[in-house]
C-alpha cells in the first residue's frame, strides 16, 4: 500500500516535472512578443534577425528600427499599463530600465523582465549578444555575429602592429553658439577611439561629455580632431572649424588639417555593432599607411 | 451685464458642492475606465469589486494596481496643491502667490537634484538606497530647509513680514535655481534626463503607502485650514485690521506657512513638481464661489482634484503608449486660463 502511494507520488512528480519542462520549452520556442528597451538591444535583435518578435521599442531605439513600431517612452520612465496594452511576453532592457514599480507590476502581469549587461567593452558586447540570442532563440546566429565582431577587432589589432606611435584623437561635439564639448572617459566615443588604436587625450581629466576651454584643447595637442558627420555638415570644412576655433591651429591636428568624422548614431546607446564598424573604419583613417 | 456675470459666475455653495462632487465622481469613473489598454467599461468596473475574481488577471492588475492608485493619488495631490495655493494667496494677499512662493518647490527641486546626481550612481551597487526613496526624502528635506530659511529671513522681533518673505522666497528660489544649474552641469546624461522628467511631475509612481500619506495630509490640512478660514477672511482686509479683529496674526502666519510647506513637500516628494494647479485653481474657485475662505477652501480642494485628474487622464492617453509628464498638461491647460483671467481683470480695472 505504502509502496503504491510512493509510486503514485513519484509518477506524479515526474508528470509535473515533464509538463513543466514541456511548458517551459514550448513557451521559449514559440515566437514571443518582445519589447526592447534600449538601443543596444534593438540593434542586436536586428543583427540576429529576430526583429519579427519585436512589438515595440523605447525612444532610444527610434532611429534603429525599420518600419513603424510603437514607442514606449524613455527606458528609465516606463509606464506599466502602456507596456501591458501591447501584450508583450518579454521586455529586455539594461540595468537602467525602470522604474522598479513598473517592472514589479509587469512581472505580476506575467511579463518576463530581462536585464542584459550594458557594459562599454567589446567583451560586454559579445556577452550581450549571447544574452539577447538566448532570449530570442537565435543562439546559432549569435555565433556567426560574434565571430564577425572578433574578426573586425583582430583586423584592427593586425593593422596596428605596423604602427609605432599611437595618435591622439580628440572628439568634439559642437553646437552652434555653445562651447565645444569633448568626450572624456566613460563615453562610447572614448571606447571607439581606443578600439581604433588611438589615445583620447581628454580621458585623463574629463569624464563624460563636458565643455572645456579652447586653451585646454591646445594643451592636449591632439593629432586628429574627430567630429560627428552631422557636426561637420553644419560647420562646413576644417578651415571653417579653424575659423570658428582659431586656437585649434596651435595643435598638430590644426597644422595638418587632420579631421575625421564618425557616424553619430554609432555613439548612441553604448558600444554597439555600429560602433565596432566605425572603430574598424577609423583605424584605417587614423593610420593610413 | 454686471448682474448677468454674477449669475453666471457665482453660484451658492449648496449648488456648487454637489455639482463638483458629481463631476469628480464622473471623472473618477472615467479615469478608471480610460487607459492605453483596451478594457471594456463593464470589465473595468467589475475588476474593482473584490469578489469578482473570474476576470483575467492582467485586467485586475491594470485596474487595481495601476489605474485605481493613480486616480486616488491624482485626487489627493490636486486637492493639496490647490488648497495650499488658496491659503498662500490669502495669506500673502497676492493673486500671484502659489505654494512655490515660500521657496518650497525650489528647495525640493534642489534636494531631488542632489539625490539624483550624487546618489543615482550608488544605486547600481546599493539597490536598497533606491527602495528607501532617496529622491523623495531629499526633496522633502530640501523643501523644508528652504521654507525655514525664507521664514527666518522674513521674521524679526516685530513678527513676520509677508512682503519680505515674498522677496526672500524669490531670492531663495534664484539661489536654488543657481545650485540646480550647477547640478545640471556636473550631471551625466542620464541624471540630466531623470532630473528634467522629475521637474515635470508625474503620477505614475503611485503606491499605496504614498496614497495613504497623501490622503492623511489632505485630511489634516483641510481640517486645519478650514478652522482658520475666518482668520484668513479677516486677513483679506489687511494684516493690521486682522490683528484688531482679534486674530493672532503671528501664530496664524507661522502655522499656515509650515502647513503649506509640509503639504507641498509631501506632494513634491510623491510626484515631483506639478505646476499651475496651486496658482490657477484658487482663482477658478474664487470665480465660482467668491472670496470667502469658508467656501473657497473646500471648493479649491474639489476643483484641484478634478482638474489634476483630468490632466492625468490626458497625459496617459494622448500619446499612448507614450506617457506625457502631467506637469506639461497642467501648464498647457493652466497658462491659457491664467492669461484669460488677466485679460478679464484688465477689462475690469479700466
Amino acid at each position: 500500500m505504502e509502496k503504491n502511494i510512493n509510486k503514485t507520488m513519484n509518477t506524479m512528480k515526474l508528470a509535473v516535472l515533464a509538463s513543466a519542462l514541456i511548458f517551459s520549452s514550448s513557451s521559449s520556442w514559440a515566437s514571443e512578443r518582445i519589447i526592447s528597451a534600449g538601443a543596444a538591444i534593438t540593434e542586436i535583435i536586428y543583427a540576429l534577425n529576430a526583429e519579427s518578435q519585436l512589438v515595440a521599442v523605447d525612444l532610444t531605439s527610434k532611429t534603429l528600427v525599420k518600419g513603424a513600431y510603437p514607442l514606449v517612452g524613455y527606458h528609465r520612465q516606463l509606464s506599466a499599463e502602456s507596456l501591458m496594452s501591447l501584450t508583450p511576453d518579454r521586455i529586455i532592457g539594461s540595468n537602467e530600465m525602470g522604474p522598479i514599480s513598473t517592472l514589479k507590476l509587469l512581472k505580476q502581469g506575467g511579463v518576463d523582465v530581462d536585464v542584459v549587461n550594458s557594459g562599454e567593452t567589446v567583451k560586454d558586447l559579445l556577452e550581450r549578444i549571447d544574452e539577447v540570442a538566448a532570449l530570442t532563440n537565435k543562439t546559432p546566429a549569435a555565433a556567426s555575429l560574434k565571430a564577425e565582431i572578433s574578426k573586425k577587432v583582430d583586423a584592427i589589432q593586425t593593422h596596428l602592429l605596423t604602427q609605432s606611435t599611437p595618435k591622439k584623437v580628440l572628439f568634439l561635439m559642437i553646437h552652434d553658439g555653445r562651447p565645444a564639448n569633448v568626450a572624456g572617459r566613460n563615453t562610447t566615443a572614448d571606447t571607439v577611439i581606443r578600439l581604433a588604436g588611438a589615445i583620447n587625450p581628454a580621458a585623463s581629466t574629463v569624464e563624460a561629455y563636458k565643455p572645456i576651454s579652447a586653451e585646454a584643447m591646445v594643451q592636449m595637442q591632439p593629432d586628429i580632431i574627430l567630429l560627428s558627420g552631422r557636426t561637420l555638415s553644419s560647420i562646413g570644412t576644417i578651415d571653417d572649424l579653424l575659423k570658428k576655433m582659431p586656437l585649434l591651429a596651435a595643435t598638430p591636428a590644426g597644422k595638418n588639417k587632420a579631421l575625421a568624422t564618425i557616424d553619430g548614431t554609432a555613439l548612441i546607446g553604448g558600444l554597439g555593432l555600429k560602433s565596432i564598424d566605425e572603430a574598424e573604419r577609423l583605424n584605417k583613417v587614423f593610420y593610413q599607411d | 451685464m454686471q448682474s448677468r456675470r454674477m449669475q453666471l459666475q457665482r453660484l451658492p455653495i449648496e449648488t456648487l458642492l454637489p455639482l463638483g462632487i458629481g463631476l469628480l465622481f464622473f471623472a473618477i469613473t472615467s479615469s478608471i475606465v480610460i487607459g492605453p489598454m483596451d478594457i471594456s467599461f463593464i470589465d473595468s468596473i467589475k475588476a474593482l469589486i473584490p469578489w469578482e475574481t473570474d476576470l483575467p488577471a492582467h485586467i485586475q492588475l491594470v485596474v487595481n494596481q495601476i489605474r485605481l492608485p493613480r486616480t486616488l493619488l491624482a485626487i489627493a495631490i490636486g486637492a493639496i496643491l490647490a488648497l495650499c495655493g488658496a491659503v498662500m494667496q490669502g495669506l500673502f494677499r497676492n493673486p500671484l502667490a502659489d505654494p512655490g512662493i515660500i521657496g518650497v518647490s525650489g528647495g525640493a527641486a534642489l534636494g531631488a537634484a542632489i539625490a539624483v546626481v550624487f546618489f543615482a550612481p550608488l544605486v547600481v551597487n546599493y539597490p536598497l538606497i533606491l527602495t528607501l526613496g532617496t529622491v523623495p526624502v531629499f526633496a522633502f528635506i530640501g523643501g523644508a530647509l528652504s521654507t525655514f530659511f525664507v521664514y527666518y529671513l522674513g521674521t524679526d522681533k516685530n513678527g513676520t513680514s509677508v512682503t519680505i518673505m515674498l522677496l526672500a522666497g524669490v531670492a531663495i528660489g534664484a539661489l536654488s535655481g543657481a545650485a540646480l544649474g550647477f547640478m545640471n552641469f556636473i550631471a551625466d546624461d542620464q541624471a540630466l534626463r531623470d532630473l528634467s522628467l522629475w521637474s515635470m511631475g508625474s503620477l505614475a509612481g503611485a503606491t499605496w503607502p504614498g496614497i495613504t500619506l497623501a490622503f492623511t495630509t489632505l485630511a489634516v490640512l483641510l481640517w486645519l485650514f478650514c478652522r482658520d478660514a475666518n482668520a484668513l477672511n479677516a486677513f483679506l482686509l489687511g494684516e493690521a485690521e486682522a490683528k484688531h479683529m482679534g486674530v493672532n496674526v503671528q501664530m496664524l502666519k507661522r502655522r499656515l506657512i509650515l502647513l503649506c510647506a509640509a503639504g507641498v513637500g509631501v506632494t513634491v516628494s510623491l510626484t515631483g513638481i506639478i505646476g499651475f494647479v496651486g496658482l490657477v485653481i484658487p482663482h477658478l474657485g474664487r470665480m465660482l464661489s467668491g472670496p470667502n475662505h469658508k467656501t473657497l477652501l473646500p471648493m479649491s480642494a474639489l476643483l484641484g482634484a478634478l482638474i489634476l485628474l483630468i490632466a492625468d487622464m490626458i497625459a496617459r492617453v494622448v500619446l499612448a503608449p507614450l506617457e506625457l509628464p502631467v506637469g506639461i498638461v497642467t501648464a498647457i491647460l493652466g497658462a491659457p486660463f491664467f492669461i484669460l483671467l488677466l485679460v478679464k481683470q484688465k477689462g475690469r480695472m479700466s
